[in-house]
Formats: C-alpha cells, sequence, structure tokens
C-alpha cells in the first residue's frame, strides 16, 4: 500500500459540530425539579415491588407498572455511598434511608475528610437562587458527628 | 465437548498506535480487512453474506457513521449493518447470523479513530443523563472514581491491588507488538501518577490508541473446510444493569457476572476458575480488571490474585496476557475485538514471545465504558 511517508504532507481537516438540545424532563422529572425548587425532594414508589425511585419515573423497572404514588424524601436522611475527588472537588452519589437510587451532589469539606457511609443533608440554595435544576442542592453536608 | 456451531476462521489487525498519522479510518479498516481474509483464506467479495461493524456516531464524529462502512471491508451491496455498541456484542450478532442461517461466513469490524476526536472527555459528558448525571466542570470520569472507591469498600482489594494490575499490563505488552503503552513500571510510579478522580489516578487509566480489528466468523462446517485451527464460539451473552447513575450496583459488575452466567451455560462451563486457561478481559481501568475478575467467577479475592501474581503469563490463570487496554490502549468500541484477536493468537499458538503453555480454553469480556453497566462475556476453544 502506498505511504505517506512526510510528516508535512499529512493533512487533517478540522472541524466542529455545534448542536444544541432541550430535553425534556418529563412528567417525574418536571415534578421532581418543580419540588425540588420548593426545597423538597420526592420519590415515586411502586408498593408491589417494594421499591421507592429516586430521581422519580413513573414506571416501575421490576413490575413494568405505571406509578402514580408519590413519597416525600427527608433532606436529612442521606448517606455516602461513594465518592471522589475530582476537579477540586468532592463528587458523592448520596443515596437517603429506604430509597432505591439517589441524587450526585458536591459534597461540602469538612474538618474530617469524607468516608463511605457518613450521614448528610441536602442544603439547598437561597429561594432566589434556585431554577428548578439537580444544582438547586448546592451542597450535602454532613450531619451530627 | 462444548458446542460447535461457530467458529472464528480469520482475524486481521490494523497497527495500533497512539497516532495513527496519515491513514484515514476507511484506511485502518482495509488494512486490517485485507490481513483477515488473508488469514481466513476468503475472497470477501464472493464468499462473505453479512457484514457487522461496532461503532458509535459520536466518536466517528459522523452522524450517519454506518453509511461509510461498506467499501472498505469489501461489503458494497452487500448486507451490513451497524451495532451501537462494542465489538463483541458485533460478535454474539455473527454468532447469530450464522445460528439463524443467515449465512454461513459472517465478517466484524471495529475500530477507533480516537487521535481524530479533539473532544473525547466532552462525548464522555455527554453520555451521561442530561438532567441528573452532567456534572458542568467535572470531569466525566468522576464515575470511575465512585465506582473504585466502591469496589474497593465491598470487595478488600487495595489501591496496591489495583495499581498492581496497571504494573502487570503494561509489563505484559513489552512482549506485543502492539504494546502501544508497554512499559516496566512499580507500583509507586502508578500510585503516585496524577490523580483524576480519587483514588482513580493517571497510571490506572488505559490511554487512547488508533487501530481496526476484523474477524471472520462461520459456521462449522465451512470453518472446517476454510481452517485448521478454528477457533469455536461456544457460549456468548450479553446484559445490561441500570442506565442510571443513581441506581447502579458500583461494587460489582453485574453485566458481568450475569452474561458469563449465560455464556458458561452454553459453552458447559461449570468452574471457570480453573476450567480456562487465561483471559483476556476488559481492563479499561486498572479496577475494572479486578472487578471483572471475580463477577466473572475467576478468583474470589481478585486484589490478592492479581498481587501475588496468580493472573500472571505463568500463573494459575493468565489474565490480559497481551496487555490488555492498559498496556495496548484504549480503542473504544474496537477494544473488546482486539480482546478477541489476542485471544484466537493464543489459542491456535500463535502468539510468538507471549504464548503461554496452556492455551485450549479462554474467556473474553467487555465493558461498554462510562457511563453504562453493559457488557459481553464470550467463550472461546480450539477445540
Amino acid at each position: 500500500m502506498e505511504r505517506i511517508t512526510e510528516g508535512d504532507q499529512i493533512r487533517r481537516w478540522n472541524d466542529h459540530i455545534p448542536l444544541q438540545w432541550k430535553y425534556t424532563a418529563g412528567v417525574a422529572g418536571e415534578r421532581f425539579l418543580q419540588l425540588l425548587k420548593q426545597g423538597k425532594i420526592q420519590a415515586s414508589v411502586c408498593r408491589s415491588c417494594n421499591k421507592t425511585y429516586l430521581p422519580p419515573k413513573i414506571f416501575c423497572k421490576e413490575c413494568f407498572a405505571q406509578l402514580s404514588e408519590w413519597r416525600d424524601v427527608p433532606s436529612d436522611s442521606g448517606y455516602v455511598y461513594s465518592f471522589t475527588a475530582v476537579n477540586g472537588e468532592i463528587i458523592a452519589l448520596v443515596k437517603f434511608d429506604g430509597v432505591d437510587g439517589g441524587l450526585l451532589g458536591r459534597l461540602r469539606k469538612g474538618r474530617e475528610g469524607p468516608r463511605i457511609g457518613i450521614k448528610v443533608k441536602a442544603v439547598f440554595r437561597r429561594k432566589e437562587d434556585r431554577k428548578g435544576a439537580l444544582s438547586d442542592i448546592e451542597y450535602f453536608e454532613r450531619t451530627g458527628v | 465437548m462444548p458446542k460447535q456451531d461457530v467458529a472464528i476462521v480469520g482475524i486481521g489487525a490494523s497497527r495500533f498506535d497512539s497516532i495513527t498519522a496519515g491513514l484515514s479510518y476507511k484506511e485502518l479498516m482495509f488494512e486490517a480487512a485485507i490481513r483477515a481474509y488473508a488469514d481466513a483464506g476468503i475472497d470477501v467479495r464472493y464468499d462473505v453474506g453479512s457484514f457487522i461493524c461496532c461503532a458509535e456516531d459520536f466518536w466517528e464524529g459522523n452522524s450517519i457513521s454506518d453509511e461509510y462502512m461498506p467499501d472498505q471491508i469489501g461489503a458494497k451491496l452487500r448486507p451490513l449493518f451497524t451495532v451501537s455498541g462494542d465489538g463483541l456484542l458485533g460478535l454474539a450478532h455473527a454468532y447469530m447470523h450464522v445460528m439463524a442461517g443467515v449465512s454461513d461466513l459472517v465478517v466484524v469490524e471495529s475500530h477507533s479513530k480516537l487521535s481524530d476526536v479533539a473532544s473525547k472527555e466532552k462525548i464522555e459528558e455527554l453520555g451521561y443523563d442530561p438532567t441528573f448525571a452532567r456534572l458542568p466542570g467535572i470531569d466525566p470520569r468522576y464515575l470511575a472514581g465512585l465506582e473504585m472507591r466502591r469496589y474497593m469498600e465491598e470487595s478488600g482489594s487495595t489501591h496496591e491491588d489495583c495499581a498492581a494490575v496497571a504494573v502487570k499490563n503494561k509489563r505484559n505488552a513489552l512482549k506485543n507488538p502492539r504494546g502501544v503503552y508497554a512499559e516496566s513500571l512499580a507500583l509507586g510510579d502508578v500510585l503516585d501518577s496524577e490523580e483524576i478522580a480519587s483514588p482513580l489516578t493517571k497510571g490506572e487509566m488505559s490511554q487512547p490508541a488508533d487501530g481496526s480489528i476484523v474477524v471472520a466468523v462461520a459456521s462449522a462446517k465451512k470453518a472446517r473446510k476454510l481452517s485448521d485451527k478454528p477457533v469455536w464460539l461456544s457460549g456468548i451473552s450479553w446484559f445490561s444493569d441500570a442506565p442510571n447513575v443513581e441506581e447502579m450496583d458500583l461494587g460489582q459488575a453485574l453485566y458481568a457476572s450475569n452474561s458469563s452466567r449465560k455464556a458458561y451455560s452454553m459453552a458447559g462451563i461449570t468452574k471457570p476458575a480453573t476450567q480456562f486457561d487465561f483471559a483476556e478481559i476488559d481492563d479499561t481501568y486498572a479496577y475494572k480488571e479486578l472487578q471483572h475478575i471475580e463477577s466473572l467467577g475467576l478468583a474470589k479475592r481478585a486484589g490478592k490474585f492479581v498481587s501475588s501474581g496468580r493472573a500472571n503469563p505463568d500463573g494459575a490463570m493468565p489474565v490480559n496476557v497481551s496487555g490488555g487496554s492498559l498496556g495496548t490502549g484504549h480503542l473504544v468500541e474496537a477494544s473488546a475485538l482486539a480482546r478477541v484477536y489476542e485471544a484466537v493468537l493464543q489459542l491456535r499458538g500463535e502468539a510468538g514471545p507471549m504464548q503461554i503453555s496452556s492455551h485450549k480454553k479462554c474467556v473474553v469480556q467487555s465493558w461498554r465504558g462510562i457511563p453504562t453497566q453493559s457488557g459481553v462475556t464470550a467463550v472461546l476453544s480450539s477445540r
């Protein structure tokens, strides 16, 4: 096969793809985000499978039922499932007592380093700064040591 | 005796490198294809009845990338489709095509031209759920950090055990002509390298490479006619765990345990820890190899297993003798076909300086990468 043998003969065509989307949060997502704006966390529930979905969805992945039952999740009932230090921040996957799933968010650095299993609560932004997005939870922070 | 319905009868690989300057992805595919067809002893324009490519549009930079696949692998005006998944999933489709009688000779291709991709991390970020898991300003590999910590917590494997995987695989790659990232390292070199998403360090992450692999798959009858060294595909299965990060079981690789259970049952494997001679499995990140060793049933405590040398080429269960993705580079969707390529060389006894002494049966396994919990397991044997 013929080959390029001189480096300066190599041509590369530079291009970029400027695209935009407007992702629909959906019935469950919309409800969750509107409540988040009010400082509340809600999950959807499948009674027959004993499953509580967070972030919520309107279908149960176990029995395929349509879900219409909701449950408040106390914002101080979280615990750290895992965490990582990345880009100078600590990102944690926070799970909540009795809830399947969880929420991703920043973990506020405390005096002690984070550990898997520590209890945390969600700290919301000031009301006027909330946008109905996951970032309305400014960070999670450790509760009573 | 395991099933002998479908066999690999030809393999070809292009050059692998961190940059394949001067060659387009189509030319890399052509390079791999002509080698595979020469290896199989076939005339692609007459003998092959079905073609399967494995590629993702975002890595290709083209919104209908599948349309551009036929000509350079000899598939003009032939049945061809592209699987949006890893190369081993393509092999699963080839298995089905043969079993269903679609064709008695099927070609699978997958490639990487990652050196063309200027926005690798952005593409990884776009794999996440837009509402709940894309974290602006945060390296998308955050999930690998979360997963590694959770895996270590649940398994008891240490950070040193994870680093030992990188040391082993980069050392193994020294004997592999495709060992783009071959290196002789100490544990400390890996542990002290830049931390990307703690506890994960750069030395524990496979780095991008370019390359293409083509595999020809045939029915038993055709395979016996074409090849005196057919490699039997005696079991293959695939599985996905939760698509949402929040629901993932980060401690264990459920896709690997579930897909292996099915593949093993097809292949008559009841004791994977002793029935396989070696394993070529996903090691996109060093901890992933440990997690996969456990989920595939190759060892109960993978950390100790690797650290004590039992996964070395001269150990009880050699894992990634080829150097894996850590040693040969990460080829996105083609990484899994690279594992198949290396496994076939071993099974045929053609692995040169990498050749191990017992090489009749092996497990090959893939993971689709972050943020997925999807993967494929296959059982290959030389008899």
